[in-house]
């Protein structure tokens, strides 16, 4: 949303280029941590459409494989996170195995804990609940949409170049969903 | 008045997108009004958090990871990496030992006072170096050991 979050990506991004560039040259090693560093995300993802450990973890292992054939066409024009989660995403839509509705992110234990701060964790549960809230006016389709957004850390860009979705309907929804936040987020201002 | 500025203000301040700049108007406005500036806070602490778990790394020996590795590389081993191995280390460290043994039975009659220092002090030197090169080199596994007696304390 706003500017300093930048550096953070101009880091990874450079992170990234320099871990491919070694995988590319046979280091199996740089491609494991690339896995380390995304398999959070696919993971995820994987169980939104999939609904089990089991076959998110097939999943993931599908979508790493491909990662890996196909990692010499990535170009560096997005973020690999994007690219990665372009491809997660396809996979899944496009299994026979996955559940017929996507599952948002709506429950707080299959997060890992960064360590938060009781003032960020409440400010997470509060999110979330937003997102939900905001997911249940929406059709089903778009909960995909508001995740990336939220959890994902993808722009209204990146969400549309991954799902197909009109970047302005994207923006409509997620601003829905922002807005369902800031009335949750309310009473905290008031402390 | 005040009340749909800020309203104005904000919808704009939710059309952004990620990592977008905040517009001039916005930051103007937020410089003059608490409420505002406190929501903007709170809505980019929600949306920082939010995303936070996401890019925690897995570990390397995550059991997804080796089973994809494995297929890629057939050889590939989370753990081996370049596995430190001693051995050199003490043969030299023995050799060192032995010579410095050796010269010291043969110069204990025959040679000079002075020469003999000059030789000692060029012992006292190569083990210096011989020590610090010993821990240089093996850094890595020296920190493992220190952190893994740290936890178990």
């Amino acid at each position: 949303m706003t500017a300093p979050e930048n550096s953070d990506t101009a880091t990874a991004k450079n992170r990234d280029d320099a871990l491919i560039k070694s995988a590319l040259n046979g280091d199996t090693r740089a491609f494991a941590q690339l896995m380390s560093l995304y398999k959070r995300r696919v993971q995820m993802l994987g169980m939104s459409f999939f609904k089990n450990i089991s076959d998110s973890e097939d999943f993931v292992q599908e979508v790493f494989l491909k990662v890996y054939t196909r990692l010499s066409t990535f170009q560096g024009t997005a973020l690999f996170s994007t690219w990665i989660t372009r491809i997660a995403y396809n996979i899944a839509i496009n299994s026979v195995n996955r559940r017929k509705e996507y599952l948002p992110i709506m429950d707080e234990t299959v997060f890992p804990d960064p360590g938060f701060s009781p003032e960020e964790k409440e400010i997470r549960q509060i999110t979330i609940e937003a997102v939900r809230a905001a997911i249940k006016e929406l059709p089903e389709r778009y909960a995909v949409c508001l995740d990336m957004y939220f959890f994902y850390d993808m722009s209204y860009q990146e969400i549309s170049d991954t799902t197909g979705y009109p970047v302005n309907t994207i923006k409509s929804h997620i601003f829905r969903a922002k807005k369902i936040l800031r009335d949750k987020l309310e009473h905290l201002a008031v402390l | 008045m005040k009340r749909e500025t800020c309203n104005i203000i904000m919808n704009h301040f939710l059309e952004l997108d990620k990592n977008e700049r905040l517009p001039f108007s916005i930051t103007f406005h937020l410089l003059i009004c608490k409420r505002c500036r406190t929501q903007v806070r709170l809505l980019t602490q929600a949306e920082k958090t939010a995303a936070e778990p996401v890019k925690i790394p897995v570990p390397l020996n995550d059991t997804t990871i080796e089973a994809v590795l494995k297929k890629i590389d057939p050889a590939y081993n989370a753990v081996s990496g370049s596995p430190i191995s001693l051995l050199k280390w003490i043969v030299s460290g023995l050799l060192m030992i032995f010579l410095l043994l050796i010269f010291g039975v043969i110069t204990n009659s025959t040679s000079s006072g002075q020469l003999l220092l000059v030789f000692y002090l060029m012992f006292a030197i190569l083990v210096t170096v011989y020590c610090a090169l010993f821990v240089g080199c093996n850094m890595d596994f020296f920190v493992k050991k220190i952190e893994t007696l740290k936890l178990a304390v």
